[in-house]
């Protein structure tokens, strides 16, 4: 930890920008805000899918998890979009339901 | 009602005559019974309602579908497909009215494009942790400003500090809840890259807020 601080204040020394030199940051962010960000920058990769690309193979992943098979091994790119689409996320939920009620 | 393989809906509903007839009435009641399984809690509406938006749901899709029979690849059962496409007419439209329906005038309007954030304030840090935190805080609204397109930047803002949805975003910066998402993950990868050339981790962050 004393290593980042490190980095963090020689990074902060080298930036001559007039704003540094306040400590209130020019976007309000809250802590919890920020490890939030955090987290999510950590588990985004570059080649995740679009949406267009999850929905064109979201009917093969549905029926992986209806028939209890390893979806997430099998299809992680859908996997992980769907871990961070909220719209894609209520699109399978919906699907998975309706092919649960047949 | 007939149970058939991919291959009969394509054929059936490829051709002409009864059996076509049949196949799309078959279709339409298969597409409707499952929007109105799928869709209950997510419309909050009276029965007769819900039954009524189920069938036009229906009707659309199923023009859709016809009209994309082409493009199925056979990958899934033929109706898990076009269920999903009648999954997908519903939540357009779903989306669209929940957007009439729920004035977001206050979700971002503080005066162009400067914004405020409405989450509580979170629980004072210990003491000995604060300036660190402080530190660390202004170093991550730094990159937000410096790191990011401007586009980037409002979209990542809304969704961070106020919580805001994709289609919400969508809304206000008039572009396609897709586009946004791809928006998010592009400012999100550069974030990670920016921390990268620094010699940092999101984890070396997250590790001072723990």
């Amino acid at each position: 930890m004393t290593n980042f601080f490190d980095k963090l204040r020689k990074l902060i020394q080298l930036d001559t920008k007039p704003a540094l030199e306040t400590a209130v940051p020019p976007i309000a962010l809250t802590d919890t805000a920020v490890a939030d960000l955090m987290r999510q920058v950590d588990e985004t990769e570059a080649d995740q899918y679009s949406c267009a690309e999850t929905s064109a193979l979201l009917d093969e992943y549905v029926e992986l998890v209806q028939s209890e098979q390893d979806a997430a091994t099998l299809m992680p790119l859908v996997e992980r979009h769907l871990v961070h689409c909220p719209n894609c996320r209520e699109h399978y939920d919906i699907l998975l339901t309706i092919l649960q009620t047949e | 009602m007939a149970q058939r393989t991919n291959e009969q809906w394509i054929n059936e509903l490829q051709t002409s005559g009864p059996a076509h007839d049949a196949a799309v009435a078959d279709l339409l009641n298969i597409l409707s019974s499952g929007l109105r399984r799928g869709l209950l809690s997510q419309v909050n509406t009276s029965a007769p309602e819900f039954e009524t938006q189920a069938e036009d749901f229906a009707q659309e899709a199923l023009l859709k579908i016809l009209a994309n029979i082409k493009s199925f690849a056979g990958r899934s059962k033929f109706t898990t497909w076009a269920h999903k496409i009648a999954v997908s007419v519903a939540l357009t439209e779903l989306r669209r009215k929940r957007w009439q329906d729920h004035s977001l005038d206050g979700m971002m309007d503080d005066g162009g494009g400067d914004y405020t954030p409405s989450l509580a304030a979170d629980k004072a840090p210990a003491p000995e942790n604060a300036a660190e935190r402080a530190e660390t805080m202004t170093h991550v609204a730094r990159l937000i400003e410096e790191a990011l397109t401007e586009k980037q930047r409002t979209a990542l803002v809304a969704s961070v500090i106020e919580g805001a949805t994709t289609n919400e975003i969508a809304q206000k910066m008039a572009m396609n809840p897709n586009a946004v998402y791809k928006l998010l993950h592009d400012a999100r990868l550069r974030l990670k890259r920016s921390l990268a050339q620094e010699g940092l981790t999101p984890a070396d962050i997250i590790n001072v807020f723990r």
